[in-house]
């Protein structure tokens, strides 16, 4: 009997790490604390081109040397520009988080959050690739972003929750400059946007409004490889980098909403 | 004992007046150095083109702690030989030591049949002695080959190589050509020429997934490719060749100027691979630890003095 006992816990133990290695790959949510008291993030203004912040950190790797981060680097498209240079790995992980994310230390709240990038041109090389980059907020259990997938560089893909909206500005290409992107929160709506480097105009993506979306959120700037994410149009577009195709950050920014 | 004192005191004496009078103070020419690339602007090389194709004085991406020069293609570029990214002395070398610590990029997976060259070599055209070009050569679609040779000859066409695939242990060929005889290739058979007959395995080696130490001595009647043992530090030479053909001896003789390039080629693929001629589809990261050169002094001095250089 004790046998009989002993098989089913090992079948279900067995059973429980296979879910675990399907799981989609969106962020494990973070256990809920709720003695403890918030601690909000003042202004964050990182600009990459010397020393970072106390506010924000880089998330590492623990059980491999480390190629993800290479900040001060003279970028490799604008001359007497230095930015943090964000490579992804062929080995990482499918998921969020799990390639080159930089993070607010303490959770944000309503305010102004952006971010200044240039994504890779990687439709030549590997057109079905399935890597995004972009930036996120994510509460307990929910994830609101705004992000640049690799294999269709000509959209925007803003993310809330489960709903997902594809918009494509006129003349975009995330490869041909550094784009200014960002998301407005507050209590009465939730706007995506982004800006050019040639006119600083910003243009709305989407504003929506009467959201649930309440509870202070970490914001981050993520650089990941998806294999649940394909792109419109392109449903092979999940595949693992083949190279480890640079991301060039040039700031990120969060202003919380004045009282 | 004050007569070995003496004895030794003289000679050391001699030893320092030989120097003195042995080291080349020309003008016209590189000093030794160490390029170790630890400043946004090399000290001993320039670059060629935009800035923005070079990144001097930053981390490695592939191994901690090492500060290196990154030299990124360009999808954009034209084919052919030094129409790429390309660095060089800007004043001239000759006879020595030629080394580097490389790392090509590992492209195999995302493009198997790039055309792609990283050329360490030797160029310089000189009005009465023709060419001075001596190579080592990777072709990025096969990085565990690697191709030795000069190219010499007024017209520029006179070819001796090697290539080597030390991941096996294995010499593919040893050949000559030039337009004596309509530029047909033909193997080396003598001694002189195919010196050594065959080359050691370096377990694993392929020059995209680590740094190697590459380099060459150059002597007036000799040239000796090798490569660093990763793990024990020992030279294994990949061609010693005192030989030569019917018509060229194929070893450089003129002053000469020390570079390192990477480009696209489109009608040079890799022996393994006939489809590699593709351009590149993404800008690729070349990564150049250090490069170093150690003249002959006393023979470049006397070369010149020779040769009314």
């Amino acid at each position: 009997m004790k046998k009989v006992w002993t098989i089913i816990f090992s079948a279900l133990v067995l059973c429980a790490c296979n879910n675990a290695s399907e799981e989609p790959d969106v962020p494990a949510p973070n256990p809920p604390s709720p003695e403890k008291p918030v601690v909000l993030s003042k202004p964050i203004s990182e600009d990459f081109s010397g020393k970072m912040s106390s506010l924000v950190e880089c998330k590492t790797l623990v059980v491999r040397d480390d190629f993800r981060y290479f900040p001060e680097f003279p970028s490799f498209t604008e001359r007497n520009k230095k930015v943090m240079l964000l490579r992804i790995d062929p080995i990482d992980a499918a998921g969020i988080n799990r390639g080159p994310s930089i993070s607010s230390k303490d959770k944000c709240h309503y305010g102004t959050y952006s971010a200044n990038f240039r994504a890779p041109k990687t439709i030549d090389a590997q057109p079905d690739l399935g890597a995004c980059v972009g930036l996120t907020l994510t509460d307990d259990d929910r994830l609101v972003a705004l992000e640049v997938r690799l294999s269709d560089p000509d959209a925007l893909y803003l993310v809330f929750g489960d709903e997902e909206f594809v918009v494509r500005p006129e003349g975009f290409h995330a490869y041909s400059q550094f784009y200014t992107f960002g998301i407005d929160w507050s209590l009465v709506d939730v706007v995506w946007w982004m800006k050019t480097s040639e006119n600083g105009k910003k243009i709305v993506l989407k504003d929506m409004l009467n959201t649930t979306f309440r509870n202070p959120a970490t914001f981050s700037f993520n650089y990941y490889f998806s294999k649940i994410k394909p792109v419109e149009n392109k449903p092979l577009s999940v595949q693992a980098p083949y190279y480890a195709y640079e991301v060039e950050l040039s700031t990120m920014e969060y202003a919380p909403e004045s009282q | 004992m004050n007569i070995k004192v003496i004895t030794v005191a003289i000679a050391m004496a001699g030893a320092v007046c030989l120097n003195a009078q042995t080291a080349d103070t020309d003008s016209r020419f590189m000093r030794p150095f160490t390029e170790d690339f630890s400043s946004s602007k090399p000290t001993n090389f320039t670059f060629s083109g935009t800035s923005l194709r070079y990144s001097s004085g930053v981390s490695s991406f592939t191994e901690k702690g090492t500060g290196v020069l990154i030299m990124r293609i360009s999808p954009d570029d034209p084919a052919g030989a030094g129409r790429g990214p390309e660095i060089g002395t800007p004043k001239r070398t000759h006879f020595g030591t030629y080394s580097a610590r490389i790392r090509v990029p590992d492209v195999k997976k995302v493009q198997p049949n790039i055309g792609s060259v990283v050329g360490y070599f030797t160029y310089r055209v000189d009005g009465k002695f023709g060419l001075s070009e001596i190579d080592f050569e990777w072709l990025l679609a096969d990085p565990q080959l690697i191709y030795l040779g000069t190219w010499t000859g007024p017209n520029c066409d006179q070819r001796i190589g090697r290539t080597v695939n030390l991941a096996k242990g294995e010499i593919l060929y040893t050949i000559y050509r030039s337009s004596h005889d309509g530029g047909k290739n033909h193997n080396f058979t003598d001694d002189a020429s195919t010196t050594p007959k065959s080359i050691p395995v370096i377990k694993d080696f392929d020059a995209s997934k680590k740094f190697y130490v590459y380099g060459f001595d150059w002597y007036p009647d000799r040239l000796t490719w090798w490569i660093e043992h990763p793990e024990t530090n020992e030279k294994i030479i990949l061609w010693d060749y005192r030989g030569k053909t019917p018509n060229f001896t194929g070893i450089p003789v003129s002053p000469t100027t020390y570079l390192l390039n990477f480009w696209h080629t489109n009608n040079w693929p890799v022996d393994t691979n006939p489809d590699s001629i593709e351009k590149p589809a993404y800008p690729y990261s070349l990564e150049i630890d250090w490069m170093k050169y150690e003249p002959f002094d006393e023979l470049n001095i006397e070369w010149r003095k020779k040769n009314n250089w």
